[in-house]
């Protein structure tokens, strides 16, 4: 064995290898230093960090409590239905058909008319509304689905009980 | 998803969150505490991670070993923290994180900790890797395979930066003759 693998097995000793480890240690003044040293480090175990503060732990638990509802909340917000999808396909297909034929024209023509400057504007005005529509879907859907768990409505009025008691 | 549905998702999560809390917060401080060495920053790492579980309470059910996944995310927040810090430093050339290493003798420090001070401040020294490694070993008791399981770094990585925090901690250490002092008071 090598003076890093038997260090390793002071580290973290197991019955397989022990009696090469053993034997080496007795003829090797480095890992029987190492043994020794690690040995001393052993008190490590025993430090103790201060105690956890009890406004922190429940600043914390009611920021994660408050994370947790917000986290669900995401998680079931519901799915964007199919008609919506179908409407917005339809409307880039549509645009995306007549913006061909338009810029068609006006590369025939070698000049923008209006028709293709209105086309143009239509695209662009059609791409920024795909971009944005689910996350508009989405948030209305969201609005209108979430009601507060029975357990935060619990939590609300105990704590505006406890605000009317003590004045 | 019935609203129905979605409470009882939130319920379960709630309930789930505030076991895992009750049983190991006192864990995940002490993990925090000498990963950063420093109280203030301790707190504010000990609320990343349980705001990062909280974001993933709905997963908690399907975790076996809620301890081991808690100092991982620790691990993970103590990384992201070092990476933030390095940024800050590059771009507003703010302190150097040796620096502020070195402040943990400025903050309140428990008897037992004080009274080894020479060894707090060589861990304090480790490169965070060591550190993370050494304290999962040596205080918290893991083995070198589950916590290369835990870090999600291999075995053979693992050892050798075990090893090598253990070398280190003993060259720190011997220059600061703490191991004679120690052996001169067993005497």
């Amino acid at each position: 064995m090598k003076c890093q693998d038997v260090q390793l097995w002071i580290m973290e000793p197991d019955n397989d290898k022990r009696n090469e480890a053993e034997a080496h240690v007795a003829v090797c003044v480095e890992c029987e230093r190492f043994a020794q040293d690690y040995g001393q480090l052993s008190f490590v175990s025993n430090l103790q960090a201060p105690p956890l503060s009890l406004i922190v732990k429940n600043t914390v638990y009611t920021a994660a409590y408050k994370c947790i509802e917000k986290s669900s909340y995401r998680m079931t917000m519901a799915a964007i239905p199919a008609k919506i999808w179908a409407v917005l396909i339809s409307v880039i297909l549509l645009s995306s058909i007549w913006i061909f034929f338009t810029a068609a024209n006006c590369i025939e023509k070698g000049q923008v008319t209006t028709a293709g400057m209105f086309a143009i504007c239509w695209f662009l005005q059609n791409c920024i509304m795909l971009i944005f529509m689910p996350a508009v879907v989405r948030q209305f859907r969201r609005l209108r689905h979430f009601q507060p768990s029975v357990n935060w409505q619990k939590q609300q009025l105990v704590a505006m009980d406890l605000a009317t008691h003590n004045g | 998803m019935t609203p129905s549905h979605e409470h009882s998702t939130i319920d379960a999560a709630k309930r789930g969150f505030d076991r895992i809390y009750s049983d190991y917060a006192e864990d995940v401080y002490r993990f925090s505490f000498y990963l950063m060495q420093h109280r203030e920053e301790a707190d504010d790492l000990y609320q990343e991670v349980w705001l990062r579980v909280a974001k993933h309470s709905v997963k908690l059910a399907g975790i076996r070993d809620h301890k081991r996944w808690l100092f991982t995310i620790t691990a993970n927040c103590h990384r992201d923290w070092l990476r933030k810090k390095k940024l800050q430093r590059l771009l507003f050339n703010t302190k150097g994180l040796d620096d502020e290493v070195l402040e943990i003798h400025g903050c309140q420090q428990p008897e037992d900790v004080a009274g080894n001070l020479d060894l707090v401040e060589a861990i304090a020294k480790l490169p965070p890797r060591q550190k993370q490694i050494f304290i999962l070993k040596e205080i918290e008791g893991y083995k070198l395979r589950e916590i290369a399981e835990m870090l999600n770094i291999n075995i053979g990585t693992v050892k050798s930066m075990a090893h090598m925090a253990v070398s280190r901690l003993r060259r720190e250490l011997t220059a600061a003759e703490l191991w004679l002092r120690k052996v001169e008071v067993k005497l």
